[in-house]
């Protein structure tokens, strides 16, 4: 094999560091509905070649150390998975940064354990259920957002009449596209005629539980979206420099977002 | 009283403290959003009224890390934006309540007898469908 046909099939092969961040901008986190490369998460990315194929080599970061494990190891786990599933790719290593578990969570990745083999005892039952759960906080976050847009637009429309508005009543735009998304991952129907305001099995309210359902929808949407904002602001204090990789995020957005340098002395430094 | 309003669990402090009548929510570390996320803490206070009730709701300082002083003074300023139309505009008797009466009812500090609040403990808010808490159904 001569030395050109051998530099040209490792480039055949080998996939680049843009395409993996673009898998995994799949990984979401569960809590805050969104992709770990618009957070700000992806530290880095790393190809380095071989005629068996590329290896690459991730590394995470999170807002604090304390950030719960379970949802750390579930972004470091599938991340892991969206790069392996890449044609090419030989080897990957995914290793989470500065976090009180990470020489537990990036051991478990590096030996494939899985959760309760990297967590043991201290794992929870299923990190399916969690990852349910947080699928339905994302949906319900979603369809207060569509209805509370239509109230906002229409102030002699009465909260309890939401509970009949339908899918096909909503304007165009992120807002719908982002709830037909929701309702989709739980296999909610997405025609025009399916009512907006349902339970996560997707059965519309009676009248008289419309108020409630619609006010607890609510407190749910303002707290995905303060978290989401938080826990952004939290990364940029920890990591300096680290703004530059986040997506801004138009839910729950304020003029402060774009003034991104605080007042605190960064005590942490990771060179 | 749960400082925090439960933050970074709203939803969680609103839905259970909305089932528990001696349950009252502190402001520590929500107030401050007035400052860098003003919308974020309109909903934050207009979710509390709701929820749990202006009886209910009680400044808190932080002043550990500040002199306090400019978080009152704001807050005696601040005011739900005009476009959040799902929360009613907060008026100067919620604030009063907030930032020192239901504290001074709590702790029977005196203040003014025209201020003073009712003694009877009677919130238009309390608990609401308490059977049908997450916890009730998870039993």
């Amino acid at each position: 094999m001569t030395a050109a046909l051998t530099d040209r099939t490792v480039r055949d092969v080998a996939v680049t560091a843009e395409e993996v961040r673009r898998a995994l901008g799949a990984v979401l986190d569960p809590e805050l509905d969104e992709p770990i490369t618009d957070l700000g998460f992806v530290r880095s990315v790393e190809i380095s070649g071989s005629l068996a194929g590329a290896v690459a080599t991730v590394h995470l970061r999170l807002p604090t150390s304390f950030c719960s494990p379970n949802f750390a190891y579930l972004m470091a786990s599938d991340s892991k998975d969206v790069i392996s599933a890449l044609p090419g790719v030989a080897k990957v290593v995914v290793e989470l940064d500065d976090h009180h578990d990470s020489p537990l969570i990036n051991a478990g990745l590096a030996a494939d354990a899985g959760y309760r083999g990297t967590f043991r005892h201290e794992a929870d039952d299923s990190l399916e259920e969690l990852r349910w759960t947080f699928r339905r906080k994302a949906h319900t976050a979603a369809m207060e957002r569509c209805l509370t847009e239509l109230l906002r637009a229409d102030p002699t429309l009465p909260e309890e009449n939401v509970g009949t508005v339908r899918l096909g009543d909503l304007p165009a735009g992120r807002t719908k596209a982002a709830l037909v998304r929701r309702r989709m991952a739980l296999g909610l129907p997405t025609e025009p005629a399916a009512v907006v305001l349902v339970d996560h099995d997707g059965r519309p309210y009676p009248p008289d539980e419309v108020p409630m359902a619609l006010r607890r929808a609510r407190s749910t949407r303002i707290s995905i979206d303060g978290n989401a904002h938080f826990c952004r602001g939290l990364l940029r204090t920890r990591y300096a420099g680290s703004g530059a990789d986040q997506t801004d995020r138009p839910e729950g957005a304020e003029p402060a977002d774009h003034h991104h340098v605080l007042p605190f002395t960064v005590k942490e430094i990771h060179p | 009283m749960v400082e925090h309003v439960g933050l970074p669990r709203l939803e969680d402090f609103c839905w259970i403290a909305t089932q528990e009548p001696n349950v009252h929510g502190g402001l520590a570390v929500a107030v401050p959003f007035m400052h860098t996320r003003p919308r974020y803490f309109a909903q934050i206070i207009g979710e509390l009224i709701y929820w749990i009730g202006e009886d209910r709701i009680q400044f808190s300082s932080d002043y550990a890390i500040w002199s306090p002083r400019w978080l009152i003074e704001r807050f005696v300023d601040f005011q739900i934006p005009e476009d959040m139309t799902e929360y009613a505009p907060l008026t100067v008797n919620q604030k009063k309540k907030i930032l020192g009466l239901n504290a001074a009812k709590m702790y029977d500090i005196p203040v003014p007898a025209e201020l003073q609040l009712p003694g009877a403990d009677e919130t238009a808010t309390g608990p609401r469908q308490p059977e049908r808490a997450d916890l009730a159904g998870a039993a």
